[in-house]
């Protein structure tokens, strides 16, 4: 598609509540046309947006892999007025998605490394995507170790319940899920904040380790500090950043941070890049 | 960039680790027969509650501007990582063996050893003017610390 304004047609497939507060729900989209899904081609943190009619466009981490044939899903926190009207919408309904767009996790530089993919609470959709990404077959051997570190505020709201426990058992992957408190007598995994779970579980850096870091600002703040205590350097960790995106490429400015527009040369940044930005963001 | 630590951020860490070496050393005296090693272990408590006002005057003389932070935070969520943070590193919060004193007095050099490597790394995120020679006197007042633990271990 050569317009970037232009929106491809999409049907809601299916429709997934995600957690028990029932604030978060996963749509799962299929193109209108084979002719727009074989066009959309993206890579695991990219973002798209997507159009409710009548309501507007909002920005959203696209949550599917590529790896993942004719499936776009985008997993979607009920927070403002787009985004509840797509919470009331069932199956069958049509939207539209521009996209994709930003650069993605860089998959090129992590090759042969070793990951550690640490998420906490909503920020986990395209870390999804990356799990998925890196654990299918024809991508798995292109990468080291894998240690995935997941935290939520309680077991109730930890996202892809289905996928983490099967993720858990797996042998090619180091899985740690935690919890902020400990709600439930059956919870069997870590009780504790994310950067205390990095502390205590991922081994230090060396250099052919990298982490993708993704959540709340907070927990972004304090596990920067624990990883640079395990001795990670700010160029081995890349973060994804969320900012006021508009257009998507670039042009209107309203998404920029010092020289960087967030949509375009971002949103993932490695923490280098980040410690260099200004203070606004 | 709003991921960094500010002063703020580093005193409310440091009231912490103080809070729980009084509460440690006080907890410890209780469960020690001996009077003159409880004597010292209530004086070490006095000296951490001393320590922990000091970082509160100092986060109080504190400007507006090293106050703020750009960080979104709409939970305030920040104190509970901050303590979250103290907590794993010094020792003080983990469980020892109340009973035993050369038990007590090891967990409290290694968290006194701990408190000093925190200090020497926060001294360099805090401004000169907030209070950075204090930190300095904070130090040396913990290393005496240790040399008291020290000579009370030697008797033993």
């Amino acid at each position: 598609m050569l317009n970037p304004y232009e929106k491809y047609p999409v049907t809601i497939r299916s429709v997934t509540n995600e957690t028990e507060d029932k604030n978060l729900k996963t749509f799962e989209l299929t193109f209108l046309s084979s002719e727009d899904a074989g066009a959309f081609t993206f890579l695991p943190g990219q973002f798209a947006m997507l159009w409710v009619p009548g309501f507007g466009e909002i920005p959203l981490g696209i949550a599917s892999s590529p790896t993942e044939t004719n499936k776009l899903l985008f997993s979607v926190n009920k927070i403002g007025k787009v985004t509840r009207r797509l919470h009331q919408l069932d199956p069958g309904a049509i939207l539209g998605v521009r996209g994709p767009f930003g650069n993605g996790f860089p998959w090129e530089t992590l090759k042969g490394k070793h990951i550690a993919i640490i998420g906490g609470g909503y920020a986990f959709t395209t870390l999804r995507a990356s799990i998925v990404y890196l654990l299918d077959e024809a991508n798995r051997n292109d990468f080291g170790d894998l240690w995935v570190l997941y935290g939520a505020k309680t077991a109730g709201m930890l996202m892809y319940r289905n996928e983490i426990d099967a993720w858990a058992a797996r042998d090619d992957l180091e899985m740690h899920i935690s919890v902020d408190r400990q709600d439930t007598p059956a919870w069997r995994h870590h009780v504790g904040l994310i950067p205390t779970i990095v502390t205590a579980h991922l081994p230090p850096a060396d250099e052919d380790a990298a982490v993708i870091l993704c959540g709340p600002p907070v927990m972004i703040k304090f596990t920067l500090q624990a990883l640079h205590e395990k001795g990670y350097g700010a160029d081995q960790v890349y973060l994804s950043l969320e900012n006021r995106m508009k257009c998507g490429i670039g042009f209107c400015g309203r998404c920029s941070v010092g020289k960087d527009c967030v949509c375009k040369d971002g949103p993932v940044f490695s923490s280098a890049e980040v410690n260099l930005m200004p203070n606004d963001f | 960039m709003s991921y960094q630590f500010n002063a703020d951020d580093v005193f409310s860490m440091a009231e912490q680790m103080e809070k729980n070496g009084a509460s440690f050393y006080e907890t410890a005296a209780e469960g020690i027969a001996d009077g003159r090693c409880r004597k010292l272990l209530l004086r070490l408590a006095a000296m951490e509650a001393e320590h922990e006002r000091s970082f509160k005057d100092m986060r109080s003389e504190l400007n507006q501007k090293e106050k703020t932070s750009n960080l979104y935070d709409p939970e305030g969520e920040s104190m509970r990582y901050l303590r979250a943070l103290v907590n794993v590193r010094v020792f003080f919060e983990k469980k020892i063996e109340i009973s035993s004193r050369e038990e007590i007095l090891k967990a409290a050099v290694t968290a006194e050893k701990d408190s000093i490597v925190f200090y020497l790394g926060m001294k360099e995120m805090v401004p000169e003017k907030a209070g950075k020679s204090r930190i300095d006197a904070i130090i040396q007042e913990e290393m005496d610390h240790i040399r008291l633990l020290s000579e009370e271990i030697a008797l033993i």
